[in-house]
């Protein structure tokens, strides 16, 4: 898509739906909000960029592939279970450590809301940046 | 026996750095494993006094799952076999496969076998020896297809696996069924899996009505291990591994198995009419099936396996037969096959390695160039014919007498004992006379060298064992021959062997009995040659032998599963659409009116802003299927979605809204992306499809419509929401009850959706990274 006012918001969008994101997963526990939308918000974001401009620059900007990003995820949400085992209490059991102002409460919950954020982020952008990838080359394709 | 089963285990991780760093002594290291761990168990069982050992930790008490170790005189006979030929057959392995750059893994996947050989032998839980009795399986099938680079032995591994693995999915019924029936009898779990505590109560569990299960599917898995006619065909197969694992596994012991476990459970299961009727049967079968079969073959090692088969049977018959004489029998015979039979595969590994050929058609003249050797062959061979001085003379006449025992099919038995024992006659020379000390008028293969002293001692060894036992056989039957057959009894059963049973009737029989056989054998032997021409009499059998049915069943599973698979997975989106939905819906249905039914539903107040809401959705839903252009369909699907993120605002659900809101959006922008460039329309329906569809679509509407009414309906989601909306703040620190519920309460959830929706992203990766390559 080269429209040229989409392209020119498209990085300022791309930033603000990333700090919306990462608020929405932080506050998410008391408000509306949580790791799932948070993800879905981040990926919005990097999709306003891989459409404005391409798939490519939107990659670029990530830093890391999809798959890292999900595979990240996936680690912190099992590792975040693992602080309830050593406590002698059940996988996954909510672990609070202490209160930072502005953001609540700290704990392996919110850990574990960041894993889902991560997978759902990476998720969303390794499929939807794979599929316009994929018309991007049948496009340059004669 | 911890120590036994742990050294072997450690010998099993450490083999592959041996190999690495001290090859030339490996075999050396490794081979005195099995047999000195065997010897110092046989020992502390002999200092005992004959003392039964035990051993037992607790494994899984919930399900009567227990590492319980018990060594008597049937375990301790097994442990004293596997050790002494394991041993000597890792030596051997250690130089026949000298230049494989795969020996680490070999000695890796033997001593494997070997612990859970000795594990399913040792074994007094009944979970404990099926685990091991797959081990054994699942190691075999590893070391069949040693050579994976070849075909054959790949179809061999698998024939095997397939084979033996259903027999021991049988097993593990027919255990369920036997642990039952000691419930029943007032066992609690633990006892009724534990198989000293079984054994106490045969005539209770006999009597029980589920018996015949239990029996028949034990009896399958057994049959299958011990290659049994019909399951029989995956053990000629299986002499595609390399020859030393012919002669442990295939042999002497894991084939035992189910030998072992039949003689295990005899004082359980056997001595009713059933049992004997089948195991004589089946066992008589298989004796004279496999000795006839293996009478036609040229192949040396193709020989051995079907003489195995027969010895199996002959086993197999004792065990039906269970008197007392017969079990004793049982406990020689078995002895006796171990010892010759797993030095004949020796040989003929021996043979293989010095002349490349194990065609007995050909081989001719090679005493003098390998004495040792053929010496061990002759030996070996004296104990497959039955001749004295080997402990093989005494194993057949006792085993004669037991078969003549039998009531009303004595005199057939006896025949058919005849056949077999002329037919062991005949290939014991053919094994150890022809290609050693007979003068062939083929070329003989070039010489490719001595063999090494590693691989000589095996046969040697036992061999002279057999031989040894038959001249002195006080060492065995007063000890482990006796308390062997005692164990399987279930009552003391003295072993005396004598070779010479004084003057009368009965001796004077068996011995005119024995020089009519070997003259017999003698001239079948002499005769070979006109079995080996195809007998042209069982042609038309050809397709229905267990062999070729066994290819036909599984080509037809392939082709069965290449069908439903090309029906359900066609390739087109609505397709698996339309199943996934429609299986989903027939699940639920049927439930969903009985709850309906039962519980009633209510729609609950109306107001007309969600009728409006309703309307708008349902527009979307039906503007989308009648839309001609895909991209009209996906903005029209898109309303729907965004009525619903309303309903869900409405209802205050401002997670879900927001949620809905933003896939919803992602959907519709990609769908647009996407679609602009697909074709109008790539596939127009029928007329009968676009009815199908029709139904499809009602179906799955009205099954969530149901689910949807009953939800509102019932009471339990109202007393749920309640209880989780109380819990949140005080237990989860949380106001947000959705999060605290996607979180923490239901935290394991959601790490399993993640963890799907992860692999799901992947998969779509590689699938289109798959596309792209076919594009480029």
């Amino acid at each position: 898509m080269n429209w040229v006012p989409l392209r020119m918001v498209a990085r300022p969008v791309m930033v603000l739906l990333t700090i919306i994101s990462l608020l929405v997963l932080v506050r998410g526990h008391n408000e509306p909000g949580g790791g799932f939308i948070g993800g879905l918000l981040g990926a919005a974001g990097f999709l306003v960029m891989a459409l404005a401009d391409s798939p490519q620059t939107a990659r670029r900007l990530m830093r890391f592939s999809p798959a890292t990003y999900l595979g990240t995820g996936v680690l912190l949400a099992t590792g975040s279970g693992l602080f309830g085992l050593v406590q002698g209490q059940a996988f996954l059991t909510g672990q609070w450590w202490f209160a930072l102002p502005g953001i609540g409460k700290i704990g392996s919950v919110l850990v574990f809301d960041l894993g889902v954020y991560l997978v759902i982020f990476g998720a969303t952008l390794q499929i939807l940046l794979g599929l316009l990838n994929v018309k991007e080359e049948e496009r340059r394709a004669p | 026996m911890q120590t036994l089963l742990l050294t072997h285990l450690i010998a099993a991780l450490a083999a592959p750095l041996l190999v690495k760093h001290v090859r030339r002594a490996a075999p050396w290291i490794l081979g005195a494993v099995p047999g000195m761990t065997a010897a110092g168990l046989l020992f502390s069982w002999v200092q005992g006094g004959h003392q039964v050992l035990e051993a037992r930790w607790d494994w899984l008490p919930q399900l009567g799952v227990e590492v319980a170790l018990r060594a008597d005189g049937l375990s301790l006979l097994f442990v004293a076999l596997v050790g002494l030929i394991g041993g000597l057959v890792v030596l051997h392995a250690g130089h026949y496969l000298a230049t494989s750059p795969r020996l680490g893994r070999f000695f890796f996947l033997i001593f494997l076998f070997l612990t859970a050989m000795f594990g399913l032998v040792l074994a007094d839980n009944l979970w404990l020896l099926f685990i091991c009795w797959e081990l054994t399986s699942i190691t075999s099938y590893f070391l069949i297809g040693f050579k994976h680079d070849q075909s054959y032995a790949r179809d061999a591994a698998r024939r095997a696996l397939l084979t033996t693995g259903a027999g021991g999915l049988a097993l593990l019924g027919g255990f369920a069924v036997l642990v039952t029936m000691g419930r029943q009898a007032g066992l609690d779990l633990g006892q009724a899996s534990t198989i000293s505590v079984l054994l106490q109560h045969g005539d209770t569990l006999r009597a029980d009505p589920l018996y015949l299960w239990a029996l028949g599917l034990i009896l399958a898995g057994a049959f299958t291990k011990s290659a049994q006619i019909p399951f029989h065909h995956w053990l000629p197969a299986a002499m595609a591994g390399p020859t030393p694992v012919s002669a442990l596994l295939h042999s002497a012991t894991m084939v035992k198995a189910g030998v072992f476990l039949l003689a295990r459970l005899f004082p359980v299961l056997g001595g009713t009419p059933t049992w004997t009727i089948t195991l004589t049967l089946v066992g008589a079968v298989t004796m004279t099936g496999g000795a006839l079969m293996a009478i036609g073959r040229k192949d040396l090692k193709e020989i051995l396996a079907f003489t195995t088969i027969s010895a199996l049977g002959t086993l197999i018959l004792l065990l039906g037969v269970g008197t007392g004489p017969a079990l004793a029998a049982m406990v020689v015979f078995l002895t006796v096959h171990a010892l010759y039979k797993a030095s004949l595969f020796l040989v003929v590994a021996n043979l293989d390695q010095r002349t490349g050929s194990r065609d007995m058609t050909v081989l001719g003249g090679w005493g003098k160039v390998m004495p040792l050797t053929a010496v061990a062959a002759l030996l070996a061979a004296l104990g497959q014919a039955g001749a004295p001085p080997a402990l093989g003379y005494m194993g057949k006449k006792l085993a004669l007498l037991a078969k003549m025992s039998l009531p009303a099919v004595g005199e057939w038995m006896t025949l058919a004992a005849v056949i077999t024992n002329v037919a062991m006659v005949a290939l014991a020379l053919a094994i150890a006379v022809r290609p050693f000390w007979s003068r062939s008028e083929k070329e003989q293969p070039a010489d490719r060298g001595p063999v090494p002293l590693g691989m000589e001692l095996g046969p040697l060894v036992l061999a002279l064992l057999g031989v040894a036992i038959g001249l002195v056989p006080s060492v065995f039957d007063t000890h482990l021959g006796t308390a062997a057959a005692s164990a399987a009894a279930g009552y003391p059963v003295p072993i005396k062997l004598k070779v010479w049973s004084g003057l009368n009737v009965e001796s004077l029989l068996l011995i005119g009995l024995s020089l009519a056989v070997f003259a017999v054998g003698y001239l079948s032997y002499r005769k070979l040659h006109l079995f080996q021409k195809r007998p042209t009499v069982a042609a038309p059998l050809t397709p229905w032998t267990p062999t070729v049915l066994y290819d036909r069943g599984l080509n037809g599973m392939l082709a069965g599963a290449a069908r439903l698979t090309g029906f359900l997975q066609n390739g087109r989106l609505r397709t698996y659409v339309g199943i996934v939905s429609l299986a989903t819906a027939a699940l639920a249905l049927p439930w969903l009116i009985k709850a309906t039914r039962s519980d009633g539903w209510s729609l609950g107040t109306v107001h007309a802003h969600e009728i409006l809401l309703v309307t708008i959705m349902a527009a979307g839903a039906i503007g989308g299927a009648f839309a001609g252009r895909p991209i009209v369909a996906a903005l029209a699907v898109g309303m729907t979605g965004l009525g619903l993120a309303l309903v869900f605002a409405l209802f205050s659900g401002v997670d879900l809204a927001i949620t809905q809101l933003l896939v919803e959006t992602l959907l519709v922008v990609i769908l647009v992306a996407v679609l602009v460039r697909l074709p109008r329309q790539t596939h127009q329906p029928s007329k009968l499809g676009r009815v199908r569809d029709l139904a499809i679509a009602l179906t799955v509407g009205a099954t969530a419509t149901l689910a949807v009414l009953l939800t509102a309906a019932g009471d339990r989601s109202r007393d749920l929401a309640d209880t989780l909306l109380a819990w949140s703040l005080p237990e989860a620190a949380g106001r947000n009850v959705v999060n605290v519920i996607l979180v923490d309460f239901r935290a394991m959830d959601t790490l399993g959706e993640v963890v799907v929706v992860a692999a799901a992203a992947l998969t779509v990766g590689a699938l289109l990274a798959a596309c792209r390559k076919e594009t480029s």
